[in-house]
C-alpha cells in the first residue's frame, strides 16, 4: 500500500516524565521541544536523548533502505545494459571477459554501500547508548560501552572516507565541522562522554552525510540509465510495434514516467542525514526540540517515499 | 583544472554519455543505422558503463598522475563526445566520439 511504510511521529516518543505519563506520545514529543529542556529535570532530559536515539533509529532504517536500492539500481542498470549490448560482442570470450570485469566492479561497489550500512547501524548503537546514559540510574559501565562502539566507528571511517563513488571522493563532500559547547548535564557520566566524543560524533555523521552526497548522484545515474531501457523496452517498442498492446502496458507506462521522476529527487537522503547532524549538535547544547525532530521524520519520509516509488517501478517477474 | 576535478569531468561525462546511449531517441538512431554499427553501437554501450564502474570505483590517488597527464586530450574528448551526443546526427559520428574518448580513459584505468 503506497505511503504505508512512512514513518509516524508519533511512534518517535516514549515520555518517562511521570506527571506526563497520562498524555499520548505526540504530546510527549511535542513536550519535548516546546517546554524549555534544562538539566534539572532529569525525564526531560531522558525524553530528548530517548527521541534522538528513536529519530537515529528511524534515519538508519530508512538509510539502509536507500543503500539497498543504491545497490539494487547499480545491479539492475548494469545488467539491463549487459544484456542490452551483449550482441555487440563477438566471441564468447569477450562476453565473459566483460561480465566477469563487471561483476567485479559490482561487488567493489557493493562492499562500500555495505560499509556505510555499518557505519550508520554502529551510530545507531552509539545513539541508544547515549539515551541510556542520560538515566541517571545508568551503570558507570555503559561509559566504557560508549567508547567501545565508538572505537568502532572510528576503524570503519577511513575506508568509507577515501573512498569513491561516481567520480567524487567521499572526503571532499564532508560539511565543515559546526562549532559547539557540550551543556553542563547532571548525570557526569553522559557528560564527560559528551565532552570526550561528541565533536568527533559529529564529524562521523558528516561522514554519513558526505557519503550520501555522493550515493544521491549515483544512484540518479543509474535509475536513469534503467528506468531508460525499460522504458523503450516495455513502453515505447509494443506501442510502436503493430500488435495489440498488454493489459499492462497502461500501468508499467504509469509506473515508469513517475519512478523517473522519483530518480531526480534522490537527494532526500542527505537531506535527512544533514537534519541528524543538526539535531545531534542541539541535543548536546540542550536545546533539541519538535521541530527539529519533526524535520528529520520529514526528511526521513522523503527517502522512503523515494524508495517506495522506485520499488514500484520494478517489474516483478 | 587539478586531478579531482578532471576526475569528477571525466566521470560526469561517461555518466551523461550511458545516459544518453540508453535514450529511446538514440535507440530509435541506432535501429536505422546499418548492422555493423548498430553492433557497434552495442560495444561501446558496454564500453562506456564498464569504463564508468572502473573510474567511479578507482582511488582518486592511484590515477591522479595519468589524469594530470591526459588532461588535455580528456578536456577535448569530452567537449567532442559531448557535441555529438547533443547533435545525435550521424550515428557513426557519435561512436567516433565515444571511441576516442574511451581510448583516453583506458591510459588511466585499466579496461577491457
Amino acid at each position: 500500500m503506497a505511503y504505508s511504510h512512512r514513518i509516524q511521529r508519533t511512534r518517535a516518543s516514549t515520555s518517562t516524565c511521570r506527571r506526563r505519563r497520562s498524555r499520548s506520545p505526540l504530546s510527549a514529543l511535542l513536550l519535548a521541544g516546546v517546554l524549555p529542556i534544562t538539566s534539572g529535570c532529569a525525564t526531560t532530559r531522558l525524553t530528548q536523548f530517548h527521541n534522538f536515539a528513536q529519530a537515529g533509529t528511524a534515519y538508519v532504517k530508512a538509510s539502509q533502505v536507500v543503500l539497498d536500492e543504491a545497490g539494487n539500481a547499480a545491479i539492475e542498470a548494469d545488467s539491463l545494459i549487459a544484456q542490452k549490448g551483449r550482441d555487440g560482442l563477438r566471441t564468447a570470450d569477450e562476453r565473459r571477459e566483460f561480465i566477469v570485469a563487471e561483476n567485479q566492479e559490482l561487488r567493489k561497489r557493493l562492499l562500500l554501500l555495505r560499509e556505510i550500512g555499518r557505519h550508520g547501524r554502529l551510530l545507531q548503537s552509539y545513539f541508544e547508548t547515549l539515551a541510556a546514559l542520560a538515566d541517571p540510574t545508568a551503570p558507570a559501565t555503559l561509559g566504557t560501552a560508549a567508547q567501545g562502539v565508538f572505537d568502532s566507528i572510528g576503524r570503519l571511517s577511513p575506508a568509507i572516507k577515501n573512498a569513491s563513488l561516481g567520480g567524487v571522493r567521499i572526503q571532499d563532500h564532508i560539511p565543515q565541522a559546526t562549532n559547539f559547547v557540550v551543556q553542563v548535564f547532571k548525570v557526569k557520566t553522559l557528560e564527560n562522554e559528551l565532552k570526550a566524543r561528541s565533536k568527533a560524533i559529529e564529524r562521523e555523521i558528516a561522514l554519513q552525510e558526505a557519503a550520501f552526497t555522493v550515493i544521491s548522484s549515483t544512484l540518479e545515474t543509474d535509475l536513469t540509465a534503467k528506468l531508460q531501457v525499460e522504458e523503450t523496452e516495455d513502453v515505447i517498442e509494443p506501442f510502436a510495434a503493430a500488435k495489440d498492446l498488454p493489459k499492462s502496458w497502461g500501468p508499467r507506462r504509469e509506473e515508469i514516467l513517475r519512478a523517473r521522476v522519483a530518480a531526480s529527487s534522490a537527494r532526500a537522503a542527505q537531506d535527512a542525514t544533514a537534519k541528524l547532524r543538526e539535531s545531534f549538535v542541539a541535543l548536546v547544547e540542550n536545546r533539541l526540540s519538535e521541530p527539529n525532530i519533526a524535520g528529520i521524520i520529514t526528511a526521513i519520509n522523503s527517502m522512503l517515499d523515494l524508495t517506495e516509488q522506485i520499488k514500484n517501478a520494478t517489474p516483478s517477474k | 583544472m587539478d586531478s579531482a576535478q578532471i576526475y569528477s569531468a571525466t566521470l560526469e561525462q561517461l555518466n551523461k554519455t550511458v545516459v544518453r546511449l540508453t535514450s529511446s531517441e538514440w535507440d530509435a538512431k541506432v535501429q536505422g543505422a546499418p548492422a555493423e554499427q548498430r553492433r557497434e553501437a552495442l560495444a561501446e554501450l558496454l564500453h562506456v558503463q564498464h569504463a564508468r564502474l572502473v573510474l567511479a570505483n578507482a582511488a582518486l590517488q592511484e590515477i591522479a598522475e595519468a589524469l594530470k597527464a591526459n588532461e588535455q586530450n580528456l578536456v577535448d574528448g569530452q567537449k567532442a563526445l559531448q557535441g555529438e551526443l547533443d547533435k545525435l546526427a550521424a550515428v557513426q559520428s557519435v561512436l567516433n566520439a565515444i571511441s576516442s574518448f574511451i581510448n583516453v580513459v583506458a591510459r588511466i584505468v585499466p579496461l577491457i
